[in-house]
């Protein structure tokens, strides 16, 4: 019993979810001032949104997942779960944060959600992942809806700002995965997936990644000059994107690249995270 | 928003306390401070920008079928490695975001140069501010 919901929990990919959740809830915070409520119906209808999205892609993905050593371990390859129990299970709470958010929240944050589930799954997993090594530039809008999800629960609109955070998260994308990818080429390969350091080669993907980190950093940026950040966050952004630079720097100039690849590939995790908590420092300060 | 911005109307959660000695609220960027700040970021990801198409093409020129091909020298593991896409559609991936950038550019310069809002206290007393956005 406890291995079966282990496995359900393991569906969800609760580590990633983490994150996501961050990019969600912090907006929240940065548009206005939610009620406890709406927070913990929006963190729980995103929770199982991606959670839902992460289970189908692991059923779309059974036949790969199987020969790469990070992922064979997982409930299908693995023989604990049957696949078109994943594939239910991935629908059925997918539906079931469709409908929480759109009775308890709204109908926006609702679709946008969904709209995030059908990307990550029909554009990025069953489109780009195997056919493009640009799969995760483009597939990186999947990850980028949490913030518009979270921003739509309390304005019930999108604008500049939260387009602004959506394009934060689609760039960092770039820089965050390709670490990893460059670390595990074999992996990839073995899969068949083109991620870009196998079809680019790894020179032309380091460069991108760098060009990508600038482009991140300066549109970290932006937000301030039309007044929704301040100082405060300015200089928060500006400290984490010089340290996220000098590590992708180090990736581009080093020898070896694969402890500093790590290293981004860590950092760019907790860069994120701290940028958005960042944001919500800078909103909160007294007046 | 934020002390200063409007420090001639505070509002009621936020008493007059901004600089209790000489009350006078802290100095606080103004849009025309914040413009070259745009200009600078504006530049980094155009030229960030360029140098993604650039390298982009690079990659294709530098036979990256061939590099698809040998991808994995173990090939027949798996076979299910798709087609790849077009070149137009690959390029297509790649010019998409920087159009979104150019309109997101452009819209952000509108909204950092929006000339000043003039509000006037029921006194008569002008108080001169650029609207900022909604602050909670």
């Amino acid at each position: 019993m406890n291995v079966i919901l282990k496995d359900f929990i393991a569906l969800t990919k609760p580590r990633i979810i983490s994150l996501l959740l961050v990019t969600t809830v912090a907006p929240m915070y940065v548009a206005g001032t939610p009620s406890w409520v709406t927070v913990l119906v929006v963190t729980l209808g995103g929770y199982l949104m991606a959670g839902g999205a992460n289970a189908v892609n692991m059923y779309l993905d059974r036949d790969i997942d199987d020969v790469m050593a990070r992922t064979k371990l997982r409930p299908i390859p693995s023989g604990r779960m049957h696949a078109t129990a994943v594939l239910a299970f991935g629908v059925g709470i997918a539906t079931a944060a469709t409908w929480m958010l759109a009775a308890f929240v709204n109908v926006l944050s609702a679709a946008l959600a969904l709209a995030g589930f059908y990307f990550y799954v029909f554009i990025y997993t069953r489109w780009l992942k195997r056919s493009s090594p640009q799969n995760i530039v483009i597939g990186g809008a999947a990850g980028a809806f949490p913030p518009l999800v979270g921003w739509a629960a309390v304005t019930n609109r999108v604008d500049l700002s939260a387009i602004y955070l959506f394009l934060i998260i689609f760039y960092w994308t770039p820089p965050h995965f390709w670490a990893l990818a460059l670390n595990k080429q074999r992996d990839y390969g073995n899969a068949r997936v083109p991620m870009a350091p196998l079809v680019w080669g790894e020179r032309e993907t380091i460069d991108q990644m760098w060009w990508y980190s600038v482009l991140l950093v300066a549109l970290t940026l932006l937000p301030v000059t039309f007044g929704t950040f301040g100082v405060p966050y300015l200089v928060m952004a500006g400290l984490l994107g010089a340290l996220l630079l000098q590590g992708v720097w180090r990736v581009r100039t080093a020898a070896d690249f694969v402890k500093p690849a790590w290293w981004v590939y860590g950092y760019s995790l907790l860069y994120l995270a701290l940028i958005f908590v960042a944001m919500v420092i800078d909103r909160r300060l007294p007046s | 928003m934020r002390c200063g911005a409007n420090a001639l109307l505070p509002s009621p959660a936020s008493p007059a306390t901004c600089c209790p000695p000489c009350h006078l609220p802290p100095p606080q960027p103004t849009p025309r401070d914040l413009l070259p700040l745009f200009w600078t970021c504006a530049s980094l990801i155009v030229i960030a920008q360029v140098m993604i198409l650039r390298s982009t093409r690079r990659a294709f020129r530098g036979g990256a079928e061939a590099k698809r091909e040998a991808m994995n020298p173990e090939a027949g593991l798996t076979g299910t490695a798709r087609r790849g896409q077009s070149a137009a559609l690959e390029w297509a991936f790649a010019v998409g975001p920087a159009v979104a950038i150019a309109f997101l550019l452009f819209f952000t310069w509108r909204a950092a140069s929006r000339p000043p809002v003039m509000e006037v206290r029921f006194d008569g007393l002008p108080v001169s501010q650029s609207e900022p956005a909604p602050r909670p």
